[in-house]
């Protein structure tokens, strides 16, 4: 019999962008937020750490980073400590570890902290680092990096369905209006779809307000067992359900209609049955908007609407304040930034704060259940239910 | 005091693969490539045509697979224009293109020599072999002529 496993405390660095200090300073910072969000946990508790950081090798010039990584936290964990690397869905690739460690019996108190120091001196050495995160012999060489992926199945999403730029725009109006109430977004100045249309052409048909950004950043959450969860808070968020879906790394050998994420349709209904909940229940949903397109496309793989009605969700408020399911409600991938690591985290935050009625101007009301989607790929998905602590 | 010092080949910003048979078990790849072939690797028992090539079948795992040549033309399925944010050492802008070479293989490739206005849905590429640092090459495709 597993145990149940809850989020019990939650925060972020300050203000995602450029940050002016080390990935150390950044790591120190994150836990720091987090600890301080609940001050019944004390650092010499903490049994596991997990540290989710894409490419410290190259942006920090550091291996060997779990315990590396603790040091900076101020944590001496004495039950399980690794290092999780998944490129973008990193955060809750950790997060799932420290929830298996946890339902197991191996440890009933584990920090989970993504940090990501995208920006480095030279420019040139940033695109050369996410050259790593696809298949870099037989596509980085080629020049293919992730952006075009997406618009391709943006393309592709735009002859089967009829999906318009104009809706694709929409996705980064309401993220960048949500991001506008959230103190830590990279980009927190709303904009209109006009200005997104004319944004700087990226890859077509993606602008550059249709895209996530090049971002430093942390963040770090607390997972306690059910029992030890009650202790150290009121409202503990408790897991609900979870999976994760692969198939196919190299574009060549990923299902072939990129218009439908199937993929992430079989995670969410696995994570949707272990939860014994539908789709219409999620309340709030943190969702990687990597790209606008991609926003898109998970309302339909998620089970928020019908395929190919994507496009006319977002367009008719279901994914907004007072619709049917609040998406990305801290702005998302393209409002906050996208720190590889800490995005991942960064949601569980927010869902985190959603629950416990802590998000400020941000608040969903009455959220209850929130849903976290983090993505490595098109084929490649990570999906996590919480629940407030009326739903358990 | 620490000097400066100086390296002439740093192997982790090198995205070109290595092809050479002392450093690539599939350096036939790129000997046919120099020859204007482009090839993969074929599992026998499996009948199963790969991209990339391999050097083991993953249905069967067997380690004897043979090179084949796929066709020198494909079908462009999807493309997009690339006009910001190239890797160091491209020019933009880069079309990269959905490209289907059998029924088998199909996957992602740079279309070169082509004004991006003239790109559609469905046009026929063919194979360029175009030269990559200390003397590699490379595959793009181009309209066919």
């Amino acid at each position: 019999m597993t145990r149940k496993v809850a989020l019990v405390a939650g925060g972020t660095t300050s203000k995602w962008g450029v940050y002016p200090g080390t990935l150390r300073d950044i790591i120190s910072e994150a836990a720091k937020a987090c600890f301080d969000s609940n001050p019944r946990i004390k650092a010499d508790q903490i049994q596991g750490f997990i540290f989710c950081s894409v490419f410290p090798e190259r942006s920090a010039y550091q291996s060997h980073t779990a315990p590396w990584a603790a040091e900076c936290a101020g944590v001496k964990p004495n039950r399980i400590f690794c290092r999780v690397e998944n490129m973008c869905g990193s955060g809750t690739v950790g997060i799932r570890t420290a929830y298996t460690a946890i339902a197991s019996g191996l440890a009933d108190l584990v920090m989970v902290l993504g940090a990501e120091k995208m920006f480095v001196p030279n420019p040139q050495e940033i695109m050369l680092n996410m050259l790593t995160g696809v298949d870099r012999e037989w596509e980085g060489s080629t020049g293919l990096t992730a952006p075009v992926q997406f618009a391709l199945a943006a393309q592709a999403h735009m002859r089967k369905y009829g999906t318009t730029e104009e809706q694709l725009a929409l996705v980064s109006t309401k993220n960048h209006l949500n991001a506008s109430r959230n103190p830590y977004s990279q980009f927190p100045k709303p904009c209109t779809v006009a200005d997104v249309l004319a944004s700087k052409p990226v890859t077509s048909p993606l602008k550059i307000f249709d895209c996530s950004s090049i971002t430093d950043g942390g963040a770090a959450v607390i997972l306690a067992a059910e029992e030890l969860a009650k202790e150290l808070t009121d409202n503990p968020v408790y897991i609900l359900g979870t999976c994760q879906a692969a198939s196919g790394f190299n574009y060549a050998n990923i299902p072939d209609d990129w218009a439908d994420w199937d993929v992430l349709n079989q995670a969410a209904q696995t994570a949707y049955k272990m939860a014994g909940i539908k789709p219409k229940d999620v309340d709030v949903a943190e969702v990687h908007d990597c790209f606008s397109i991609s926003e898109i496309i998970e309302y339909e793989a998620l089970g928020f609407c019908l395929k190919g009605e994507g496009g006319n969700f977002v367009a008719s408020g279901c994914s907004d304040y007072g619709g049917q399911v609040v998406v990305n409600p801290r702005g998302g991938l393209i409002g906050c930034g996208h720190p590889l690591g800490a995005t991942g985290v960064a949601q569980a935050v927010e869902v985190f704060r959603q629950l416990r009625n802590e998000a400020g101007e941000r608040q969903v009301a009455n959220a209850k259940i929130g849903l976290n989607h983090n993505l490595s790929g098109i084929a490649e998905h990570h999906v996590v239910i919480y629940g407030s602590k009326e739903v358990l | 005091m620490i000097r400066e010092f100086n390296l002439n080949y740093v192997y982790i910003v090198d995205y070109v693969p290595q092809q050479s048979q002392e450093h690539n078990k599939l350096y036939t790849f790129f000997e046919n490539l120099k020859a204007g072939r482009l090839t993969t690797t074929r599992c026998p028992a499996c009948t199963r045509d790969f991209w990339p090539p391999r050097t083991v079948c993953p249905t069967c795992y067997s380690d004897t697979l043979e090179w084949v040549d796929l066709h020198a033309t494909g079908k462009v399925r999807g493309f997009s224009i690339q006009t910001s944010g190239a890797a160091p050492g491209f020019t933009l802008p880069m079309i990269f293109a959905r490209i289907q070479l059998t029924d088998q293989v199909g996957f992602i490739a740079r279309v070169i020599e082509v004004d991006p206005q003239d790109m559609v849905v469905g046009m026929t590429v063919e194979l360029v072999v175009v030269p990559a640092p200390q003397n590699r090459v490379m595959w793009a495709f181009r309209p066919k002529k």
